[in-house]
Order: C-alpha cells, then sequence, then structure tokens
C-alpha cells in the first residue's frame, strides 16, 4: 500500500462522524481536481473541522507504515495534522513547491507546524531543505520543535552547518534535545567546540547549563573539555555530574579516565535518553 | 475581574504593557489589521502583517497568558492606494480562515473617499461568503455621516447589523448605532477618542446590551490599560458588576465568538501546551516576567 493510502486509512479510523465526511469529501475534491484555492482552503479549516486529539496508531498502521516510513509512527501525531498531511499528499510533486512555500508563508501556527511535520513525507521531500533551514530560524517555540524534535528530516537533509546551528538553538531555547533524531550520528567536534564555548559564557554570566549539553561532547573529550568536565562533577548538579561521567567513560582520552579512575565515582547505567528524560523532568 | 480588549493593536507595543495587562485582568485581545502610523508601499508589506496577526504576535501575547486573536482586512486610509489596494484583497482570503482570525476588521470610511467606499464594500461581500463579523472603524471627521453612511452601506448589502461591531463611537452616535440593531463599540483612547468618565455616563444611560469597551491602544499615546480602568471607575461610580461584565468582557466574547474560533475555554482551561508556557520560551529567554514595580536593577 502506498504511503498517501495509509495516510488516508488512518484518517478514517481516527476521525468521528461529521469530521470523517468532512474529510473525505474535501480529500476526493483534491484528488479529483488539484485547484490551489481548494488545498489552501480545505487546509485552512481543518482547525474548524477536525479534532487535535493525539492520534493512537494500532498494529495494522505501523506494519504498513514499516514498509514505507516506519518514522511516522515515531513521530506524535494529533487527527488534524494527519488530515492536513493527506491533504497535502494529493498534490503532485511537480506543484507541491510553490503551493506549500506560499502555505508556510501565509500559515498560522498550527499550519506551520503540520507543514514541517508532513515535509519530510513527500516524495521530493528534499526540494524543501532551504525552507526547512530557514524555518529553524522561528522564535515561535511550537513551531522549532515541529522540525527540530521528532521529526528526522533535519538529520536526513541538513549540511553540518545547518545542523549545529539547529542544535545550538534547542540548547539556547532550553528543548529537550533527547527528542532530535540522530542527535547520536551527527555529532562532530565543531558543535563540541561551540557548545564548550557556550557553556563558558554561561558560566561567565553566572548562569548555568543544561546537563544535556554535555552528551554532545561524549568523543571528543581532550584536556580543556576534561577541565570543564572536572568543574562539572565538581561543581554541578547531580544529573549533569551524571552526564559528564559518563562522557568521560566513553572517552578515549586516557588522561580523562585516569583522572576519573581516581574520583571513586559511580558511573551512570542510564541511557542518553533516559538522562535526557530526566532532564526534562526536573525543568517541569 | 476578567478582561476582553476586543481592540488593540498589540504590535505596536511593549512586553511591560503584556505583563501589566494579564495583571490587570485581560485574558483574551483582538488585535485588528490597520495602517502602521504610515502607508505601506508594498504587498510583501501587507502579507508580513498579516503572517505576523495569525502567527509571531498571539505566540508573543501567549507568552504573558493572554489569548490573541485578531481582525483581517484592508483598512481604510490605504485603501486609497488603489492599486495596491487591489492586490490586498487578492490576498486577503489567504488568511481569512486561521485559527485566530475572529473578524474582517477595522475597515469603513477614513476620509469617505470612493476608493473607500468601493474597498469598504467589497469586503462586506467578502464577510458574507466566509461567514466572518466585521468590525467597522467610522472616521475620526464628519463622525457622524460617516457612522450612519457606514450602516447604510452595510443594509444595502444585505448584512446582519447583528454580526457588525460599529466601533469608536461617542455620545452623539451610540444611540442611532444601537437602534438600528448593531453592537456600538467605544474607544477610551486620550484626547482624540473617549475618556472613561465619559463611558460611564454613557453606560448608565444606555445600559450594557451590545455596549462594547476598548482602548485600540498603539503606537500613538493610548493605554493598553484603557478596558480594565474603565472598568474599575464604573464600579466606582456604583455601576452593576453584571453591566461591567458585559460592556468589558462578555458583549465582546459574544459576538466576536460568533466566528466560531473564539470560546472561553480558550484561556479558561489551563491545559496549555508546555512549549506554550513561560519557561522554554523565546520572548523571555529564560526571565521571569516582571513582578514588582521598578528599581535600578536591570535583572541578569
Amino acid at each position: 500500500m502506498g504511503f498517501p493510502s495509509i495516510i488516508e486509512n488512518i484518517c478514517n479510523k481516527v476521525l468521528i462522524d461529521t469530521e470523517l465526511l468532512w474529510f473525505q469529501e474535501k480529500l476526493e475534491k483534491l484528488k479529483t481536481n488539484h485547484l490551489p484555492k481548494d488545498l489552501y482552503l480545505a487546509f485552512g479549516l481543518v482547525h474548524r473541522k477536525i479534532n487535535k486529539n493525539i492520534a493512537v496508531l494500532d498494529s495494522s498502521d505501523l506494519t504498513s507504515l514499516k514498509e514505507v516510513f516506519p518514522e511516522f509512527g515515531e513521530m506524535t501525531w494529533s487527527s488534524d495534522q494527519i488530515c492536513r498531511l493527506a491533504f497535502m499528499l494529493t498534490v503532485p510533486k511537480k506543484e507541491n513547491k510553490k503551493l506549500f512555500v506560499n502555505m508556510l508563508n501565509a500559515g498560522d501556527v498550527n499550519e506551520q507546524i503540520a507543514l514541517y511535520k508532513a515535509i519530510y513525507f513527500l516524495e521530493n521531500a528534499n526540494d524543501f531543505i532551504l525552507e526547512v533551514v530557514n524555518g529553524i530560524r522561528t522564535n515561535i517555540t511550537s513551531v522549532f520543535d515541529s522540525i527540530a524534535l521528532e521529526n528526522p528530516f533535519p538529520t536526513q537533509n541538513f549540511t553540518e552547518e545547518a545542523w549545529n546551528q539547529m542544535v545550538l538553538k534547542a540548547i539556547f531555547m532550553d528543548r529537550p534535545i533527547f527528542k532530535i533524531p540522530g542527535l547520536e550520528e551527527r555529532k562532530n567536534e565543531n558543535l563540541a567546540n561551540t557548545l564548550q564555548d557556550y557553556a563558558h559564557e554561561r558560566w561567565a554570566a553566572g548562569r548555568s547549563v543544561t546537563p544535556e549539553l554535555w552528551r554532545l561532547t561524549s568523543g571528543f573529550v581532550d584536556e580543556k573539555l576534561l577541565s570543564d568536565l572536572q568543574r562539572v562533577i565538581s561543581n554541578d548538579i547531580s544529573l549533569a555530574k551524571e552526564v559528564a561521567i559518563k562522557v568521560i567513560n566513553e572517552s578515549s582520552f586516557q588522561p580523562a579516565r585516569d583522572w576519573l579512575s581516581k574520583q571513586n565515582l559511580q558511573p551512570s547505567s542510564k541511557s542518553w535518553a533516559e538522562l535526557g528524560t530526566l532532564s526534562l523532568q526536573t525543568k517541569e | 475581574m476578567k478582561i476582553i480588549d476586543p481592540h488593540i493593536h498589540v504590535s505596536s507595543r511593549t512586553t511591560d504593557d503584556y505583563i501589566a495587562m494579564r495583571k490587570a485582568g485581560i485574558v483574551a485581545i483582538v488585535e485588528p489589521a490597520f495602517w502602521m502610523g504610515q502607508a505601506r508601499t508594498e504587498i510583501g508589506s501587507f502579507k508580513d502583517y498579516f503572517a505576523s496577526l495569525v502567527g509571531w504576535e498571539q505566540f508573543r501575547a501567549s507568552q504573558f497568558g493572554i489569548k490573541h486573536y485578531c481582525a483581517i482586512g484592508l483598512n481604510s486610509r490605504e485603501a486609497n492606494n488603489v492599486a495596491l489596494a487591489e492586490e490586498v484583497m487578492e490576498i486577503l482570503p489567504l488568511y481569512l480562515h486561521k485559527e485566530n482570525v475572529v473578524a474582517i476588521g477595522e475597515i469603513g470610511y477614513d476620509d469617505q473617499t470612493d476608493a473607500e467606499d468601493r474597498f469598504f464594500r467589497e469586503q462586506l461581500e467578502l464577510a458574507k461568503e466566509v461567514d466572518l463579523p466585521v468590525m467597522i472603524h467610522t472616521p475620526h471627521r464628519d463622525k457622524k455621516n460617516g457612522t450612519t453612511r457606514s450602516m447604510d452601506v452595510v443594509e444595502e448589502h444585505g448584512v446582519d447589523p447583528s454580526t457588525i461591531v460599529i466601533d469608536h463611537n461617542n455620545e452623539e452616535t451610540v444611540k442611532e448605532v444601537l437602534d438600528r440593531g448593531y453592537w456600538a463599540a467605544f474607544t477610551i483612547y486620550p484626547h482624540t477618542k473617549m475618556g472613561n468618565d465619559r463611558m460611564v455616563e454613557v453606560v448608565k444611560q444606555y445600559g450594557s446590551e451590545r455596549i462594547i469597551v476598548n482602548s485600540a491602544a498603539d503606537w500613538g499615546v493610548s493605554d493598553p490599560l484603557a478596558v480594565p480602568k474603565t472598568a474599575a471607575l464604573m464600579i466606582e461610580k456604583g455601576i452593576s458588576l453584571e453591566d461591567v461584565n458585559l460592556t468589558c468582557y462578555q458583549n465582546a466574547l459574544s459576538i466576536y465568538g460568533l466566528s466560531g474560533n473564539m470560546k472561553e475555554s480558550d484561556w479558561d482551561e489551563s491545559d496549555i501546551d508546555q512549549s506554550e508556557r513561560y519557561d522554554g520560551n523565546s520572548v523571555l529567554r529564560g526571565q521571569e516576567p516582571k513582578k514588582t514595580t521598578s528599581n535600578n536593577i536591570v535583572e541578569n
């Protein structure tokens, strides 16, 4: 089954009564004649017609998604967002760039969120790299999250420069970075260095940094970074200490390992995701 | 007491204003599209302005616990640049169905020129088509005639007066506006419009049915707390709490609620998404909103 049909099936299951009737009518119309005006209108009216509850996917959905886009099942979708995606998938890829850019430019907050989440699932997703990179410049937290968190688009399409900018901004905005797909695979020395500078700047101002930051330095421990990790281990909150210890344990930098072995400290048994979750909970 | 300011140009206001507004009880606001103090010269300026009304500004307001709605329209002054106005009319439909749009507005007359008349009428037709209330600006000069003419035109186009707010009323215009079945809004704006002592007298005389108080605060010398201050003055002068509630909260909700996009539950339910709360936001950038009066310390 093709991806558009799977999405349509999911809509048919999560929508009820009048919602479903409205959705099916609009979808058929959009499939038959691809009029931009009809798309703008249907996409815009979703907020009036469709509920915003989190859509729960069943095992048959997940099985069919496995063949095409398993990533879809790893994201959190609300009913209105899936409907908007279904509408977008009716547009032939030759025409969709111009329409979706117009919709992004004129979009309200929830429309922008739906668009940024949907782009990854378009056949020509990589036609939209520039738009998504620009999207990261938003200061609207929920729109930023729709690109950075759970969304596989950046890790697969961003250059190192754009990627680093996104991760740095996520930390700056205090977002839970463990929810960024590809965070581990796309670690790099430039990012580790920038984050180290960022931590110094925060410390100089008498501010703290999120404990999650240090996981991105894992693999790049050197003399200079070791002194920061030592500082965290002696002064910071316990969660940050646990992260710093884990970074050193993962490191092949011998002086760091030697130093740690003398400290008589408990190594962390938690995964990065578990530590990220704990960090998020302490903020709530 | 909960307050709605159903006409305020918050894009021109500071975060200090937002903090003071929330503290004074304002839970929701309507920001109608208007001119920026100088004429726009390109269609792109309108696009970005409308986009900010349905996007950034409502996020900014949410950071201070205020629910932001807007009205989208071509204002009367800028209707006089006909070539540009035609372009604006073409893009308006793109914005009218957004989640926080509760009316077409503010539209109407300024100098009462032919061009103003044309675009006022076209937008009334648009309002019928998309089924949205309309916020009508009445002119500063030749107000009484301009107000009467606005209502004549509305009726000529067969739009139901109960879906229309006639704004910037005064003692001279209010009676006719109410008699003809419209909502009558009053703008408490120092020097050019109304002071709030006059407002109290209006409510004493005409009661609270279909009467709405707003600030129209903008980039000029104006007061974003005009509505809560008027509410306080009404109470002080012996007006019933019920009438205060109607004029400073409920009536605005009733008329703009007709859009289907404005509900009390929008601000009464506190289950706001974590990313929309104070923390993790990008307006306050980790700072708490200022709670005390000023001192010489600039907070870190």
